[in-house]
């Protein structure tokens, strides 16, 4: 295959007095990292301890600059179904090329009719950067 | 953790003339069995032959009558992103939400008009599982397989949106038969597409036998498509816990 993989296991331990180092769950990942830089991480979590049990799919991808570009979850709590869902971003850039004025300025919306703000950021003298901290749809 | 996983690792290889037996591609699965009789699979799977390679990850679920609930899945071809989407399948309507360079954003809802047996997710170890659809206790015969999937090519390799395929599946009997993770009771059974339910611009579907192991997990043992495809698939690693 063309791209890169890194798989690996992380143990998950207690530190509570009298659990010292007893396992209390782990997680399975693997990294994909692709020739145009993009990178997808799987990994499959489970947490024991405390109750109620999680069990976590997780399948994350990142564009080469780092900036989240697709995410699907799936949770199981308690060894039963609590929900399922994908998160997809759609990015623009506003550039002005003829007049060099204003700089590059990249947004992140939701991938839908809506194309609510998610995040984004003006490079150049600017440098600022923007992020959704709150959204309720009724 | 209160459900039992099965891991697992599927070697895929050649039978073309002059590539028989060389390694073409590799699937890692992972089951886990929960306490209401849900499961989930979860397949990274890694196509390398032939161009253009297919690399697939399915988050699959099915309900304690092994219908399916949903599915995630995403897609890179030729190592650049072709598409990603999650589908929900009722039992009257399978939906879908999904995204790509070359379908934009997508959201279907399909009814489903009458039963269907399953949804074929194009992960190997995927196609062994809806051979539970098949009552054993009948012994061999034929039965007709109506499916909903994220994709009609053979490969898996177009964006994620519903389609539904009319297969065929033969039970053929019971063997033991041994492969790299060990010697196992096992169930053959063929997929067949006489009336090119699975037609592509390749032809129908070619025949494709797989040998699955004979207890209520219908893991993948070993298995193999003719026709121009003359791939072979075989259990390499198994773990239980």
């Amino acid at each position: 295959m063309q791209h890169r993989t890194i798989s690996g296991k992380i143990l998950y331990t207690s530190r509570k007095p009298g659990r010292e180092g007893q396992e209390r769950g782990r997680e399975q990942f693997t990294w994909t990292i692709h020739g145009d830089g993009s990178r997808t991480i799987r990994a499959l979590c489970e947490i024991d301890e405390p109750d109620p049990t999680v069990l976590r799919d997780v399948t994350c991808s990142f564009g080469a600059d780092d900036r989240p570009t697709d995410c699907f979850v799936r949770l199981t709590i308690g060894d039963r179904f609590m929900g399922a869902g994908i998160f997809a971003a759609s990015h623009f850039r506003f550039t002005d090329p003829d007049a060099q004025a204003h700089p590059d300025y990249d947004i992140w919306v939701t991938a839908d009719d809506d194309a609510l703000f998610l995040n984004g950021g003006v490079g150049g003298y600017m440098q600022t950067w923007y992020e959704l901290t709150e959204l309720t749809r009724r | 953790m209160l459900h039992e996983t099965i891991t697992g690792k599927i070697l895929y290889t050649s039978r073309k003339p002059g590539r028989e037996g060389e390694e073409r591609g590799r699937e890692y699965f992972t089951f886990t069995k929960h306490t209401d009789g849900s499961r989930t699979l979860r397949a990274l799977c890694e196509i390398e032959e032939p161009n253009p390679t297919v690399m697939r990850d399915i988050t699959y679920s099915l309900d304690a009558n092994d219908m399916p609930t949903d599915c995630f899945v995403r897609l890179m071809i030729g190592d650049k992103f072709m598409g990603a989407g999650l589908f929900r399948i009722t039992e009257d309507f399978v939906e879908c939400e999904s995204f790509g360079p070359s379908i934009g954003r997508l959201s279907q809802k399909v009814p489903i008009v009458g039963t269907f047996d399953g949804f074929g997710t194009h992960p190997i170890q995927g196609d062994a599982y809806i051979t539970k659809k098949v009552d054993k206790s009948k012994g061999p015969h034929i039965k007709a397989l109506r499916t909903f999937l994220p994709s009609p090519d053979h490969r898996g390799a177009t964006p994620p949106m519903v389609s539904e395929v009319n297969i065929f599946l033969q039970y053929v009997g019971d063997e033991t038969i041994t492969v790299g993770a060990g010697t196992f009771e096992a169930s053959h059974f063929r997929f067949t597409d006489p009336e090119g339910g699975m037609a592509s611009s390749d032809g129908a579907h070619p025949d494709y036998d797989v040998w699955v192991t004979a207890d209520d997990d219908a893991i993948f043992l070993q298995g193999g498509v003719g026709g121009y495809m003359q791939t072979w698939y075989e259990l390499t690693e198994l773990t239980r816990r």
